[in-house]
């Protein structure tokens, strides 16, 4: 089969694995009349456990890097190349190949010359490390440990961590130095994400409703505001590269779906309606597409849905397995 | 659809099996001995490590956020109950289950609790009691092993081994057959090792299997025979059955199947534990890990001791895994008519602190827990028990670990009776309204 045939046969066949009812809830409470189909790809074939995708550059080129069930006791973190375009033959390669512990989270600065990730390091003992392409020093900047963010620049990291009666955001810098608490809130604070340009960030919190939502503060923590109000949790939050509007992943509908607002909270969107479950969205550098792991027939992959293109209608096409 | 195997006579005779028989008391697995049997099968779905049940299945929106936890509830099939939002699958489900909600265990280390938990008995002598599983072997003996234990090995903590899992003070014989399903479905069975290069994919080369077992015979070495263990006599007895060959043959079963279930260990554990099911093994326990820890240096065996992490692990894994499985697994032996036969129950050891600890997670909780009862008989869309506004304590009649194994066994047919006669659990009640 040639590589021409491959690759269209790989578009054709996984076309699509969601529409999107689009519909607002929120601040704004307008109902949008017709289904809106988003056509997905399938960037990975093995099914396996996989989870935490996030974009980043080498050498020019957009890759992806995901943490992946190596085997039934290990999660390694993994790169694909999207250049050529992932097949079924394409195979993922660990990018610390020598680490023997299990490593997840990863998260990169704009330009991917530096990347932070959570390592298990012993029992409970979940740290958050740090490292710069090209060398194979790695600073390990703190823990207990939890869901990582990094400032554009990647001379910030927030993380999540226990503290002040309940769970908070804290930024370090890349020494693990001059720790701040961004909240201090006795709930339950995580999942940040730096925006753009690095003055705000995106947090969920359960500290004016009995589940999570969504919430925007300054990157010193103030002006906090709520972006969501839903029924079922709306975690993992991330920014699209113009700041203008934002992914997250919402049980709002009962499953666990990919949706896309403004940045205001305002213009809710589903952009996934299947069955099974649909998480961890990051927006493309290019602001058109979304990743996301998306569960089919049991089996976890990389999808990739396009946005920024406006909608068009594509079946609900049965993936490819 | 059912597969429909009757478990015919062996190709030759299985060791394990002859020396059962000449060693079984007057009466043993014969059931005119016992009382009705309603399960043909017990599977317990045993998640190690102590689950959160009030993330789960016992909920306390109303309680202050500092127990509460971040997780919205949703309703159930039954008006009044509430899940969290983790598990929409089983929510939907309910009306075909009982769920517990007023367990206790006496101890509060994964150990020792997970001991109590498997056997009802506490430590005597650096030993407990048989598990439930070896007394259901024990009273009903199978062609196949009738206590099987799928998981990666032996149940522990990152500080040693828990004695409950097997025989305990009846010994190693009646510990369970260890086999192992990956989320591949590709089926491990550490018994087999002793047999150079026979691996579970080559189960149907019979010549190289008789040659073994003739090597073994000609040579009378009573010594090796010895060497073997009863977990690879049983291995034998598997070895020569059609069926039990088969039933661990996961590439046999449709693709369909395979992905309702969802392509992880457990996953495809609970498919493994579905074919053992058809062909009639009595007594199977899928563990959900072999570590309680979810993280260690050098592995995450994500287990359910989540001092840290809790949230985040229920959310990310543990919680869609569970719903998933348990639920495509009840739907499963349903369509197979096996349910009405099959007695499926799902616990830990113990329940979490309800109150979040200082690294905005729970420790352990033995004062409190959850579990679930589907099948054989079992009433369908009740809950028993009840706990307190913050799901500390039941505030209804607890039931401790004797009581769920007093309850499993009386369900396989094995009566007070039967059990005094055994010597286990002498003094354990049923759990009323489970039968």
């Amino acid at each position: 089969m040639s590589c021409f045939s491959t690759l269209l046969g790989t578009v054709l066949l996984v076309a699509a694995v969601g529409f999107g009812v689009a519909f607002a809830k929120g601040d704004s409470d307008k109902a949008e009349p017709a289904p809106r189909f988003f056509p997905t790809t399938r960037l990975t074939f093995d099914g396996i456990f996989k989870r935490d995708p996030v974009y980043t550059r080498r050498e020019g080129q957009v890759e992806i890097i995901y943490s992946v069930q190596e085997n039934s006791v290990l999660m390694v973190l993994s790169r694909l190349e999207l250049v050529p375009r992932p097949t079924r033959e394409t195979r993922a390669e660990r990018i610390h190949p020598k680490s023997r512990l299990p490593e997840f989270k990863p998260v990169f600065a704009k330009d991917g010359s530096k990347y932070a990730f959570l390592q298990s390091r012993g029992n409970q003992n979940v740290t958050l490390a740090y490292r710069e392409i090209g060398s194979d020093k790695e600073r390990h900047l703190g823990q207990p440990a939890r869901n990582p963010a990094i400032a554009p620049d990647g001379g910030h990291i927030l993380y999540s961590k226990p503290g002040k009666g309940g769970q908070q955001i804290v930024s370090v810098d890349a020494n693990g130095k001059d720790m701040k608490w961004l909240t201090e809130s006795p709930s339950f604070n995580n999942w940040p994400a730096v925006s753009p340009d690095g003055k705000r960030f995106l947090f969920s919190s359960d500290r004016e409703d009995r589940d999570l939502e969504i919430w925007v503060a300054d990157n010193d923590g103030k002006n906090a505001k709520r972006l969501t109000k839903s029924p079922g949790r709306d975690v993992r939050a991330s920014w699209s590269p113009d700041g203008k509007r934002i992914a997250f992943m919402s049980g709002r509908d009962g499953n666990s779906e990919i949706y896309v607002m403004d940045h205001d909270g305002k213009n809710v969107v589903n952009l996934t309606s299947h069955p099974e479950i649909d998480d961890y969205p990051v927006w493309h550098p290019d602001g058109k597409k979304i990743l996301f792991v998306g569960e089919r027939s049991g089996r976890f992959d990389l999808y990739e849905i396009e946005v920024g293109s406006g909608a068009t209608a594509t079946p609900d096409a049965e993936v490819d397995r | 659809m059912p597969l429909g195997w009757s478990l015919g006579g062996l190709p030759f005779a299985s060791p394990w099996l002859a020396a059962r028989e000449a060693t079984k008391s007057e009466g043993e697995g014969d059931e005119a001995e016992y009382g009705h049997v309603r399960a043909k099968s017990i599977v317990v779905l045993w998640l190690w490590g102590g689950p959160s049940h009030i993330d789960m299945f016992d909920p306390k929106p109303d309680a202050q956020s500092t127990y509460r936890g971040p997780f919205a509830t949703i309703p159930t099939k039954i008006p009044g109950i509430r899940f969290t939002e983790l598990f929409p699958k089983l929510a939907k489900r309910n009306d075909r289950f009982t769920l517990i909600r007023s367990h206790t265990n006496p101890d509060g280390g994964h150990l020792r609790a997970g001991s109590i938990g498997l056997t009802g008995t506490n430590e005597r002598d650096g030993m407990h009691g048989p598990n439930f599983g070896s007394i259901v072997a024990r009273a009903r003996s199978s062609d196949l092993p009738s206590f099987i234990g799928i998981g990666r090995k032996r149940l522990r903590d990152a500080g040693g081994f828990m004695k409950g899992y097997g025989g305990g003070t009846w010994g190693k014989a009646y510990d369970p057959f260890p086999v192992t399903c990956g989320d591949d479905g590709k089926v491990a069975i550490p018994g087999l090792k002793l047999l150079d290069g026979l691996s579970p994919a080559r189960l149907g080369d019979r010549q190289r299997l008789r040659g073994e077992l003739d090597r073994l015979q000609r040579r009378g070495d009573s010594e090796e025979f010895a060497r073997w263990g009863a977990t690879t006599q049983r291995a034998y007895s598997l070895l020569a059955s059609e069926e039990g060959r088969r039933s661990f043959d996961l590439t046999r079963e449709s693709i369909e199947t395979r992905d309702a279930y969802g392509h992880t260990a457990f996953g495809q554990s609970c498919v493994l534990a579905r074919r053992l099911v058809e062909v009639g093994v009595p007594y199977i326990q899928v563990n959900w890990s072999e570590y309680v820890e979810p993280f260690l240096g050098d592995r995450t065996d994500y287990g359910w001791d989540t001092h840290s992490n809790n949230f985040e692990l229920m959310t990310d894994r543990h919680g869609p895994i569970l719903d998933r499985v348990f639920s495509a697994f009840l739907d499963d032996l349903e369509d197979r008519g096996l349910l009405d036969t099959t007695l499926v129950v799902c616990l830990g050891e113990f329940g979490r602190t309800p109150k979040i600890n200082g690294n905005a997670a729970r420790d352990h909780w033995p004062g409190c827990y959850s579990s679930i009862w589907a099948g054989a008989g079992v009433p369908k869309g009740k809950v028993i028990g009840e706990s307190d506004k913050t799901a500390s304590r039941p505030v209804t009649t607890p039931y401790p670990p004797d009581r769920v194994g007093a309850t499993m066994l009386e369900v396989a047919g094995i009566t007070a009776e039967k059990r005094a006669e055994f010597r286990v659990l002498p003094n354990a009640q049923v759990i009323e309204g489970v039968l």
